[in-house]
């Protein structure tokens, strides 16, 4: 019983320590990518839910991240209308946002409702000058970016032409889901699990409550046996 | 003593516990629109908005500033150079901070918390904290020139507001005039 208290103490002792100088150590950013540890944790990963093509590039909505092609962009986004190529690279669409990116994905800046943006965007295309539009709650928007304009547009809707959406390939599906995957967890998060006994589910915190009242008995009666030899 | 007016210890703790929660409360609903912080800088005249674009020597002060590389490759402002306003979105912990900064000359002359997306760490919108900003301004190494002090339980907002504000004073001195 000794051996095994003193196998939890130091287990509880080390990941408490660690845990105590996680935000130093920047565990609560760094994330489990073993596939063998995530699916302990069965982690049931999102499939992506819409994807828009323009040229050479592509964008992905998976949960509440959208990536640029394989690439992961900064922010998280409740859902994606559409995706367009433009003279400075493309312009991904939200329901309430605009993502101005370069033709390496880079974000160049995110404009939504301080610039004045239209919400309920719904979809966005060009009409036959080139000039962007956008679908929203107030009806067909010209969107000037340079000036950050956004006036009724007078195109006729059969000269508009829309970001459509299209099935991901499987391969590049996959990926994105991998690597969405390897961002759920944190190594706080498994360090706190393991701490607590949560990493065995129930049982670990049955199992670890066992073993804290059993460190208060054995402090307990180790007082109690020091005491009555020193009597 | 009347058994009427006995205190009794659980329910003082509960209300206790009650009273100290609410604060939480309110933070989680804290909002300021953007456009509602903008007409109060500017008392309903909206200027033009323009950019300033973090690119050459930019990119490595303001990874510097920021302690991390920017998520964005321009800036957007409000004014001109004697008196600009400028809304920045920095992580505290995990969630976006969209904090607001008004730089007059060289000087902030306000900086508010817009919206507060964290858990914790929500006193950085409070005035108390907020007035140690008015009147500074950056020195070498855009640090501030004067030292913020910090709030128990805050660390990382707090550090998050400073950097926006090193930030904004730092591009501020790329407005064209």
């Amino acid at each position: 019983m000794g051996i095994v208290s003193a196998l939890f103490v130091i287990l509880l002792s080390f990941s408490g320590l660690i845990l105590h100088h996680s935000p130093a150590l920047n565990l609560d950013n760094q994330f489990i990518s073993s596939s063998r540890l995530l699916s302990w944790y069965e982690i049931e990963v999102p499939t992506i839910k819409i994807q828009y093509r323009a040229g050479q590039h592509g964008v992905r909505l998976i949960a509440e991240a959208i990536y640029f092609d394989s690439d992961r962009l900064p922010g998280s986004f409740s859902d994606l209308k559409g995706f367009v190529a433009t003279e400075f690279g493309y312009v991904a669409a939200t329901s309430n946002q605009l993502l101005l990116l370069t033709d390496t994905g880079e974000v160049i800046e995110v404009l939504g409702r301080v610039n004045l943006l239209p919400t309920g965007i719904s979809r966005i295309g060009r009409d036959a000058a080139g000039r962007l539009v956008l679908q929203t709650a107030m009806g067909i928007i010209d969107a000037d970016l340079d000036g950050l304009r956004w006036t009724p547009s007078t195109s006729p809707a059969s000269e508009l032409s829309w970001s459509d959406s299209t099935a991901p390939q499987a391969q590049l599906s996959a990926r994105i889901r991998a690597d969405y995957a390897a961002s759920l967890v944190s190594w706080e998060r498994l360090l706190l699990d393991i701490h607590s006994g949560r990493i065995l589910g129930s049982l670990g915190v049955v199992l670890v409550d066992l073993m804290a009242l059993l460190f208060m008995l054995m402090a307990a009666s180790g007082v109690w046996i020091w005491s009555r030899r020193r009597n | 003593m009347n058994a009427k007016f006995k205190i009794k210890p659980l329910r003082v703790l509960l209300a206790l516990l009650l009273a100290l929660s609410i604060p939480l409360v309110i933070a989680s609903d804290d909002f300021i629109a953007p456009e509602e912080f903008l007409a109060s800088v500017f008392t309903g005249n909206l200027p033009a908005s323009n950019t300033v674009w973090i690119s050459g020597d930019k990119k490595e002060i303001v990874e510097d500033i920021l302690g991390h590389r920017p998520a964005f490759l321009r800036v957007r402002y409000w004014g001109n150079r004697d008196r600009s306003a400028w809304i920045v979105d920095e992580i505290g912990k995990t969630e976006p901070i969209t904090i607001g900064v008004v730089i007059v000359g060289k000087q902030i002359e306000e900086i508010k918390v817009l919206a507060f997306r964290e858990s914790r760490g929500w006193e950085i919108k409070y005035e108390f904290f907020t007035r140690q900003f008015d009147g500074v301004h950056i020195k070498d190494s855009q640090r501030l020139s004067r030292s913020i002090d910090g709030i128990s339980g805050a660390t990382l907002s707090v550090k998050a507001m400073t950097n926006v504000s090193r930030l904004a004073l730092y591009l501020a001195e790329f407005i064209s005039s």
